[in-house]
């Protein structure tokens, strides 16, 4: 087993995208036939797994506090409100119907009628006016 | 996923509002992690999935198919982004940009002081490093997003693991702010 063999430099080309499980059969034998003869392109590889490994937990750890930590009214994640209220206006969305007749129906004492309202959610009618 | 995403650009293009929303739902919260992590605030990088997905509801027509649906909508991502970037002052690591913002709960620095060391890279390396690490792209892949030749992602991709590896190795970054590479 030597520190380093010939054709390193190639093999380490594609070492991120065999750690991301990308790079193509032939080469993933190419570089493991590689890495057992080459102490230098396991280091690499062990230290690149890492280093991936730790970008996703990082990331992971702001996206989380991000959603977690926000000030009280921050006004961050706005989501689809926020997007559909940029959006030029159009017909109403049957989701956004829905969300409008849920409290009616259950002020009128109908409660058995949000279901009929999911399901119409769920498979709208071509157009409105078709529902029974 | 990429013939229901397709599916859903197919009815986006058509007006599809509620196509738009799926397409949101399915998309968001990884475009929002792509943007903070670029950014560092959560404010700029909920701006940027919401500019994104405009975009996406004004050229799904644009779409073509060529790819799959996530390498074109993170093309346009990485291009607001970098909007957004030039349109600001110098970003700074995210953890410091939550915590001038109130924000609680973050996390607890790392000893190695990551975000500072990524930060130090240029931004085509850290562009790389997401979207090879954490978002799991091939190299095809990320030069359709990056518009470069896939020899030059190699390229970016070699040099940005050794500085990234370096800089960590040190425990970087605890001074200065210049990029290197």
């Amino acid at each position: 087993m030597g520190e380093r063999v010939d054709g390193c430099a190639e093999i380490l080309g594609f070492l991120p995208w065999v750690v991301n499980r990308t790079a193509t059969a032939a080469e993933i034998l190419i570089f493991y036939g590689h890495a057992a003869a080459c102490t230098a392109c396991r280091r690499e590889l062990a230290a690149t797994l890492a280093m991936a490994q730790r970008l996703r937990t990082e990331v992971g750890a702001l996206a989380a506090a991000a959603m977690a930590g926000a000030p009280a009214g921050a006004g961050v994640r706005p989501g689809w409100t926020g997007l559909a209220r940029r959006l030029p206006p159009g017909e109403l969305l049957p989701s956004d119907i829905v969300r409008r007749l849920v409290p009616w129906c259950e002020a009128a004492g109908l409660p058995e009628r949000i279901g009929d309202l999911l399901r119409l959610a769920m498979d709208p009618p071509t157009t409105l006016g078709s529902a029974s | 996923m990429d013939s229901e995403d397709r599916s859903l650009l197919d009815r986006i293009a058509g007006g599809g509002r509620e196509a738009l929303r799926r397409f949101y739902e399915r998309h968001a919260p990884g475009l929002f992690r792509f943007a903070l992590a670029r950014l560092g605030d959560p404010y700029g990088a909920e701006d940027v999935v919401q500019e994104t997905m405009l975009a996406v509801w004004q050229g799904a027509r644009s779409f073509k198919g060529a790819s799959r649906v996530t390498t074109w909508l993170f093309g346009i991502c990485r291009n607001k982004v970098g909007d957004h970037l030039r349109g600001r002052e110098t970003p700074t690591a995210p953890e410091s940009r939550m915590a001038e913002a109130g924000w609680q709960n973050r996390p607890e620095p790392a000893p190695m002081d990551f975000w500072t060391a990524f930060r130090a890279l240029k931004e085509d390396h850290q562009e790389g490093f997401l979207l090879a690490f954490h978002y799991g792209f091939s190299r095809e892949e990320m030069a359709a997003i990056l518009g470069v030749p896939v020899g030059t992602v190699k390229s970016r991709m070699y040099h940005a693991r050794r500085l990234l590896r370096e800089l960590l190795d040190k425990g970087c970054g605890q001074g200065g702010r210049g990029r290197v590479g």
